[in-house]
């Protein structure tokens, strides 16, 4: 039992201060993650992986992240080994070059990509409520395979388009339009919909995590 | 151009209307009765499949928000679902309070009645998506108003034109009540939910009179709505499977004839097992 704590991941959460985190913070101790908010203050970021939770705009997110030098504070961290760094929903659309929403915004440029608005013709200005997703990535597609049939928790305006097919990991489809939910670059990765709203598979989603550790 | 929506799985929303953490119930909005403790009655339907969870709570304006920002944090403990808190959020620092305690959506609407610009403020700061608007309507004779006070004060507006402006300000969604049907249990109001959901872009959810199967698969055939709130059908069965309740306060005339012998039933399960055999899209899954 002492060694199976041991094993436990440790998970890191950043507080953009304009997001919930409380119910991220709970869900990844459901999940066994052993779980704390992030003191950017700490000299060392020693987690196996840090979580960029988020709701609100794009541009309040991004600026924080500048002015508490978290930004870079996060660059050496995914250098390490091991390290890796999980994006929800605003969060995922952060690790991305720029946004349009409101207007240009330059994001974290860790995936090569842009956020843009759902087309005005679908109708629906937010994509909100449960849907599913497929994944394409093959290298991982057995792991996550069982999740394609799941629901999980959308709410979002815009959504990420990366430049590089490679980094579409999964999409879903809403409307007429397959739009990438879920991305990942190395050990960047990054949900549209939001595990910790998504009920029991939520959970094991956030579980499944360490199988993109290996 | 087009106003054909595009239908994510239709959601069904238990409505818990609490008092000092106890769920209540009344008739048409009024008449409240004590069911038990809320916590209890959310995690019950959190396990039995619900898609949502709203509360709301009508005297937080009597007695401050304190208590009900400690109670959603409770509650965001255990239900790992979108919970939607309202009653008696007047101010964007109410709305702060009750999203950092855990709420992923604020319900609206006195306030939003008497300062349309609030609404808007709130949008700009949180995000349309996570700011419902509820509106109440009542039906008189055969025209239909708007309520802010469970019916007792009645404004002389339209509904379907105040949710047309309350879209346009920046609401998310939509929360429909009739409150001629509330607690009735006898089927929803068709005809404004259907002109209600047809005239915006955003979702709207339809609350008050399930109260059978049939009530909400015709609330869902028949109108363009995106989920159903249900009350009384569900906490009427989910009382049973709970130990005897006797609260301090409140009137538990009522509690003390429930019998609470009776067989469990997932009855959200078999609501979406029912939709799903008649072709409607509602996400429905075994663990």
């Amino acid at each position: 039992m002492l060694d199976m704590k041991k094993n436990r991941l440790s998970v890191g959460i950043i507080d953009l201060s304009i997001n919930n985190i409380y119910s991220v913070f709970q869900s990844c101790k459901k999940a066994g993650f052993k779980t704390e908010v992030i003191d950017f203050n700490k000299k060392k970021l020693q987690y196996d992986i840090i979580i960029l939770p988020g709701v609100g705009a794009f541009k309040t997110g991004v600026n924080f992240l500048k002015k508490n030098y978290i930004k870079d504070k996060l660059n050496n961290y995914l250098e390490k080994p091991n390290s890796m760094l999980y994006g929800i929903c605003l969060g995922m659309q952060l690790l991305f070059d720029k946004s349009f929403e409101f207007k240009k915004t330059t994001g974290l440029n860790l995936i090569n990509g842009e956020v843009i608005k759902f087309n005005k013709h679908e109708s629906k200005k937010t994509h909100l409520g449960w849907n599913q997703f497929k994944i394409q990535d093959q290298k991982f597609k057995n792991d996550f395979k069982k999740f394609e049939n799941k629901y999980f928790y959308f709410v979002h305006s815009y959504h990420a388009v990366p430049k590089n097919k490679s980094n579409i990991f999964g999409y879903t489809k809403y409307g007429n339009l397959n739009f990438c939910s879920i991305t990942k670059k190395g050990n960047i990765f990054g949900t549209q919909f939001h595990p910790e709203k998504s009920g029991y598979w939520g959970i094991e989603f956030l579980k499944n995590l360490k199988n993109l550790k290996n | 151009m087009s106003t054909q929506k595009i239908t994510n799985p239709i959601r069904i929303i238990p409505f818990l209307d609490i008092k000092n953490g106890l769920l209540i119930k009344g008739i048409n909005l009024e008449g409240l009765r004590v069911l038990g403790e809320a916590k209890n009655f959310s995690n019950y339907y959190y396990k039995s499949g619900a898609d949502e969870i709203c509360y709301i709570d009508n005297v937080a304006t009597v007695y401050g928000t304190n208590n009900l920002s400690k109670f959603i944090t409770n509650t965001a403990k255990d239900v790992f679902i979108p919970l939607s808190i309202g009653g008696g959020i007047r101010k964007i620092d109410d709305m702060k309070k009750m999203f950092s305690a855990g709420a992923d959506k604020i319900c609206i609407n006195s306030s939003i009645i008497d300062k349309p610009n609030l609404l808007k403020a709130a949008a700009k700061i949180f995000g349309s998506a996570n700011i419902v608007i509820m509106i109440q309507t009542i039906k008189i004779d055969s025209r239909y108003f708007i309520s802010k006070s469970n019916g007792r004060d009645i404004e002389n507006i339209n509904p379907v034109e105040w949710a047309k402006k309350v879209e346009e300000l920046g609401a998310g969604e939509i929360i429909l009540t009739s409150v001629n049907n509330e607690g009735l249990k006898k089927g929803f109001d068709i005809n404004i939910t259907s002109k209600v959901s047809n005239s915006v872009n955003i979702p709207v959810i339809a609350h008050g009179g399930a109260g059978n199967f049939e009530d909400i698969y015709n609330v869902i055939k028949k109108t363009k709505i995106s989920g159903v709130g249900l009350a009384s059908i569900l906490h009427y069965d989910a009382l049973n499977y709970f130990p005897k309740f006797n609260p301090k306060v409140g009137n538990t005339t009522f509690l003390k004839g429930v019998s609470r012998s009776k067989k469990k039933i997932n009855l959200i399960g078999e609501i979406k097992k029912y939709l799903k055999n008649r072709n409607i899209n509602v996400r429905y899954e075994k663990k």
